[in-house]
């Protein structure tokens, strides 16, 4: 982990063209990049290629960053990145959703619960991942950021390139979509739903 | 199963429930909303179902990428110097165009003998008794018809000095004129092909120029996968 300090040192350091200094801040965010591309993108491979170009692209225009935030920079390259990649990918699918959650199970952190605890954890998830696909994008952004990265709406705000008052009008409708989806799974979810009831 | 979302909470508060479980209210609205959800039900219910969504999203475990997105700039210098040099060649060209199409314009190159305009034919001038001194009488030559005193007539000069067609070299009987090159002096032909220069270098410029963008596209930060 880097400090705030250590980080500001860092991207100095990138503007004048090292390189080391530049992995160094990528192995300190390429799992938050990662999870964002998953979350918007909805497929591991796409993800990975998304994250990848996230991180040229702020190779690339590493000069011109002010020193503001760091990862709000990296996450709105991200969320552009997946956009286009979305944009695309509509056109032209590529993964099976039977490949895609193979592989995104591979890729989540390892559990050590029983089988069937896990089985039915992972049921959970890729029906949450599915209700995820089905929100338009900048719902999708806006509700990832905010309860998947933890960002509040002013950073949401900033990475969306928008005003807080959009973001909340977002949040609030990607929730009720993602409530509405996951209510429709209702035998999926029956503990949920007794939690609700 | 029950659906307990069949009463509409009220609308104007859905969005600031959101907000709420986010603690994203302002000073004003968050009293104002927990004054009303004392009251409201059907509010009360969308409160807790939002708040289960953002639980179960909060469920999603963190993903580990299965491998490193570090990235190594290897800028290849054989494709910079050739992206430099193809820049070059082409401004170099789309210059020297430039300069020999302001050249055929304003008619700046050496010419051979201005070709006989085709509407005056040579007997005709020849046998004119006496010619109206003429202004300008030659099409595309320049005005230098003047009075002669030649025989107590006046001759066009143009036509005069103009050589009938048979005394004329071969190759300038059989070029029209505008062929290879544009009349600097109107009425003549360039010792050198200048059109056929120019179409070469408007290809040149063209072919150097997507040489330039594709040099360019190689030109970037290299993966380290």
């Amino acid at each position: 982990m880097v400090t705030q300090i250590e980080e500001n040192d860092l991207i100095k350091r990138c503007q004048q063209g090292e390189i080391n200094c530049f992995n160094r801040l990528v192995e300190n965010y390429q799992v938050p990049v990662f999870n964002l591309a998953l979350r918007m993108m909805g497929d591991v491979h796409s993800a990975e290629d998304a994250a990848q170009e996230t991180f040229i692209s702020a190779w690339k225009g590493i000069e011109s960053f002010q020193l503001v935030n760091f990862k709000s920079w990296l996450m709105r390259i991200c969320a552009n990145t997946c956009r286009d990649y979305l944009r695309s990918s509509k056109r032209s699918p590529k993964v099976s959703l039977e490949d895609n959650f193979a592989a995104l199970s591979e890729a989540v952190t390892p559990s050590h619960d029983n089988p069937e605890v896990l089985a039915e954890r992972k049921m959970v998830e890729e029906e949450i991942q599915k209700g995820l696909n089905t929100l338009h994008p900048d719902q999708k952004l806006a509700v990832v950021l905010c309860d998947l990265q933890e960002m509040n709406y002013d950073e949401i705000a900033g990475i969306m390139g928008t005003s807080i008052g959009t973001v909340r009008s977002r949040i609030s409708r990607g929730r009720q979509h993602l409530r509405d989806y996951l209510l429709k799974q209702g035998e999926l979810f029956g503990n949920q739903i007794r939690l609700i009831e | 199963m029950i659906n307990i979302f069949k009463k509409q909470p009220c609308k104007k508060n859905q969005e600031l429930l959101s907000a709420y479980i986010d603690n994203q209210l302002t000073g004003t609205e968050k009293p104002a909303l927990e004054q009303h959800l004392k009251t409201c039900g059907v509010c009360n219910n969308e409160l807790t179902s939002l708040q289960t969504t953002k639980r179960m999203l909060k469920q999603l475990p963190v993903a580990l990428p299965r491998r490193s997105f570090t990235v190594t700039a290897s800028r290849p210098v054989a494709s910079t110097s050739i992206f430099g040099i193809f820049r070059l060649a082409t401004l170099a060209t789309a210059v020297i165009l430039l300069l020999i199409n302001a050249g055929d314009f304003f008619g700046v190159y050496p010419s051979t003998v201005p070709s006989a305009p085709p509407q005056i034919s040579v007997p005709e001038v020849v046998e004119t008794p006496a010619l109206v001194p003429t202004r300008g009488s030659g099409q595309g030559r320049p005005d230098i018809s003047m009075p002669l005193p030649i025989g107590g007539s006046t001759v066009d000069v143009g036509a005069v000095v103009t050589p009938a067609p048979e005394n004329l070299p071969q190759s300038a009987q059989q070029s029209a004129p505008g062929v290879g090159g544009a009349a600097g002096e109107p009425g003549g032909q360039y010792l050198w092909p200048v059109r056929q220069v120019e179409i070469g270098l408007i290809f040149m410029v063209v072919i150097l120029f997507i040489l330039t963008l594709v040099a360019r596209k190689k030109v970037y930060v290299k993966v380290k996968r």
